[in-house]
């Protein structure tokens, strides 16, 4: 039985152009990066590394608001921030370690994002040809399960270190950086659900061999 | 599987073909193949009832249990 229905064309065709985005930026990401490793020498270009970290109890006595009836309003933040601070990189050195860290960072981004597309693209390869229940796609949604809880411990734990290495560096003015272990709850939840789906799947996939195997 | 399906044997006994038996039984000679060859995971009580009228035989002379 073969699918083509518009929804599973347009499902392959947006598939097609994440993986092939993908595919392009994991070529021009290192033909950028090694061009920018070479050009690090330019005194002319304008480099800047930032440290990224989460503010709070930030000093908003300089901030202000006022309404149409001109009174003004006190301006405080609910909770933290995440702020950004720059510094100019002046040595090659040193440009050459962000080129090396960026390389890193977006490598393993991309790889993440590869295989997640690739398992998705697989599963659906095997619903136009019509034969979706096959144990071979409950092992790939369960992976997909796994990256999303990977990734969403990946993330916040990235944060952690990268706002918790801001607060180690930096002495602050105004406000205080602190390490911040922030979590996407929906995409755990996401996670697991999918997880639990693909435990669905793999029985499904059983009874239904078992079901073909009855005579 | 331990459990082992004597139809070569039974067929053997009585002189009958595959194609004959899977006419007599009315199932397809696949299903039949996948029986034969303990490809299969169940039996109905159908099926083996109407193995044994054609062969001749109780479901305890079709099936065999091997301990492994």
């Amino acid at each position: 039985m073969k699918q083509s229905s518009l929804s599973l064309r347009v499902l392959k065709l947006v598939l097609t152009v994440c993986w092939w985005g993908s595919v392009i930026m994991a070529v021009l990401v290192p033909l950028a990066l090694v061009y920018a490793a070479s050009s690090s020498g330019n005194p002319k270009s304008d480099w800047e590394f930032s440290y990224t970290g989460y503010a709070s109890g930030i000093d908003t006595s300089s901030l202000s608001a006022v309404d149409r009836d001109g009174r003004e309003g006190r301006v405080e933040f609910n909770e933290g921030t995440w702020v950004q601070v720059f510094y100019p990189i002046e040595t090659s050195a040193g440009r050459v370690k962000l080129v090396l860290l960026i390389a890193v960072v977006s490598g393993v981004v991309l790889a993440f994002f590869l295989v997640f597309i690739k398992q998705l693209k697989d599963i659906l390869d095997t619903v136009s040809e019509g034969d979706p229940f096959v144990e071979v796609n409950a092992g790939r949604v369960r992976l997909i399960g796994v990256l999303l809880i990977v990734g969403t411990f990946g993330q916040a734990l990235l944060r952690l270190v990268v706002s918790g290495y801001a607060d180690s560096s930096l002495r602050t003015t105004g406000f205080q950086l602190d390490g911040n272990f922030e979590m996407n709850f929906m995409q755990l939840i996401a996670g697991v659900s999918v997880l639990v789906l693909s435990e669905v799947f793999r029985l499904g996939t059983k009874m239904r061999e078992e079901q073909e195997l009855t005579v | 599987m331990p459990i082992r399906v004597k139809l070569d044997e039974r067929m053997r006994e009585k002189g009958m073909s595959l194609t004959e038996l899977a006419d007599r039984v009315g199932l397809t000679l696949a299903n039949l193949s996948i029986l034969k060859t303990g490809k299969a995971k169940a039996v109905r009580f159908s099926t083996l009832e109407a193995i044994c009228k054609a062969l001749e035989c109780k479901p305890g002379d079709l099936l065999d249990f091997d301990e492994e």
